[in-house]
Parts: structure tokens; C-alpha cells; sequence
């Protein structure tokens, strides 16, 4: 009989999770870029409300 | 589980360390702290009826975007990806992306920040959401986002956060991994 290939949930989520984890972890210094040059623009270059759509 | 059901498992889980890992990345970021914000109190969350609520007491000033059918939009675009940014029980900022059908370009539907001047996360609503997505972009292999439709007082915010318009009009930037 073939074996069945089915993974229980809560360790399939574990195993998405870690692959995220180990993903993002890897990511160089530039993950911070946006909210340094927003940080360096002051708070009113940012309009306030509608920003795209 | 079928395959379309692990793969709509796998994006819920993404979605949730995209936010996760941007979090962490906000809360510790040093010049935040030195403008005096309680790094503590910011979290990225998913757009909930908590958040569409909080949204609705924008007030006169808020666009009117169908943020009510995002639950909707969610169970039609496996892919697709929002946030809500909070800080403590204030909700800042709400965004709605996604790929679509494409497998390179994570696309910004809807972008909008708390009508209000005074708001703690003032001016760093595109940059923390951006935070955000281009985790979320990596997680799902795209290497590009595209803001669609930029408000047009926005769009020297997004040329300074590094975007520029292609040769055919679209507002993109590059994913850095």
C-alpha cells in the first residue's frame, strides 16, 4: 500500500515558518532602508492619508 | 490537504513573519527610539475588522477605500498581502498588496496613513508597510515593487525611499534581499 504523504498541519506550519525565518534572518543591512530615509526626511515628507490607490 | 490549501497555508504563514520580522525591525531601530517613540507599542497586524473599525473613525478626512472588502479580496488572492500598523490601540497606517499573477512584481493596491497630523507613526507609514512587503516580496520570490496609482504629493516621498518611474510610467523599485 502506497504511504500516505499527508503532514499534520501544526507541523507543516512549523516547517513554513522556519523557511521564513531562516529567509528573512539572511537579509543584509539594506533591510532597514525605507524607515531610514524616512526617519531622515522628518515626519511632514510624509502626506498625510491617501498614499497610493 | 490539497496542494491549493497548503499553498494558501504557506502565504498565511508568510504573510505572518513578513509582518513579524518587520516588527522586530522597527521596534528596535535606534532612530526611532531617539525621536522619542516607544518602539514597544508599534505592531504590524493584519488587516481585521478591529482595524476596519478603527479605520472607520478616521473621520471626514480618511479616502473612502473599500477596506471592508479586503477580507474578501483575501480569499480570492491567496497571494495577496495587508498590514495594519498600530501603535498601541491607534491604528497609523493600512496597506493592501499583491502580486497577482505575477511571479516578479509585488504591486501596492491601496496605501493610506491616519488622516491626522499628531499621529505617533507620522511619516513613517509608507517606510514601515514598505517594510513589510519587500519581506514579504522576498518570501515569494518577487523581485520588484510597483506602487500603483501614488497619490501625487506622495510620489517624492517614494523617489527619496529609492523608486522611480520605468519607460513605461510604472513607480518601481528593486527588492533587496
Amino acid at each position: 500500500m502506497k504511504k500516505s504523504k499527508h503532514e499534520p498541519k501544526p507541523m507543516m506550519a512549523a516547517r513554513f515558518q522556519a523557511e521564513a525565518r531562516e529567509v528573512l534572518a539572511k537579509r543584509s543591512g539594506k533591510r532597514s532602508r525605507f524607515l531610514d530615509v524616512a526617519l531622515s526626511k522628518g515626519s511632514d515628507f510624509e502626506p498625510v492619508g491617501r498614499l497610493a490607490g | 490537504m490539497s496542494k491549493s490549501r497548503g499553498n494558501g497555508y504557506r502565504y498565511q504563514i508568510w504573510r505572518s513573519e513578513a509582518r513579524k520580522a518587520a516588527e522586530a525591525l522597527a521596534r528596535e531601530n535606534q532612530n526611532l527610539i531617539t525621536r522619542g517613540i516607544d518602539t514597544t507599542q508599534i505592531r504590524f497586524e493584519p488587516i481585521t475588522l478591529a482595524a476596519i473599525e478603527a479605520a472607520d473613525l478616521w473621520g471626514d478626512e480618511a479616502t473612502l477605500y473599500p477596506w471592508h472588502d479586503v477580507h474578501q479580496w483575501k480569499q480570492a488572492d491567496i497571494r495577496g498581502f495587508d498590514v495594519s500598523l498600530w501603535f498601541d490601540r491607534e491604528l497609523c497606517g493600512l496597506c493592501y498588496a499583491s502580486p497577482r499573477k505575477s511571479k516578479l512584481c509585488i504591486k501596492i493596491v491601496i496605501l493610506e496613513g491616519k488622516p491626522d497630523r499628531s499621529h505617533p507613526l507620522r511619516g513613517t507609514v509608507a517606510a514601515l508597510a514598505l517594510t513589510a512587503i519587500e519581506n514579504y516580496a522576498i518570501l515569494i520570490g518577487c523581485t520588484e515593487i510597483e506602487v500603483q496609482e501614488p497619490a501625487a504629493a506622495a510620489i517624492p516621498l517614494y523617489e527619496s525611499l529609492g523608486f522611480g518611474f520605468d519607460p513605461t510610467g510604472r513607480l518601481v523599485i528593486g527588492v533587496e534581499r
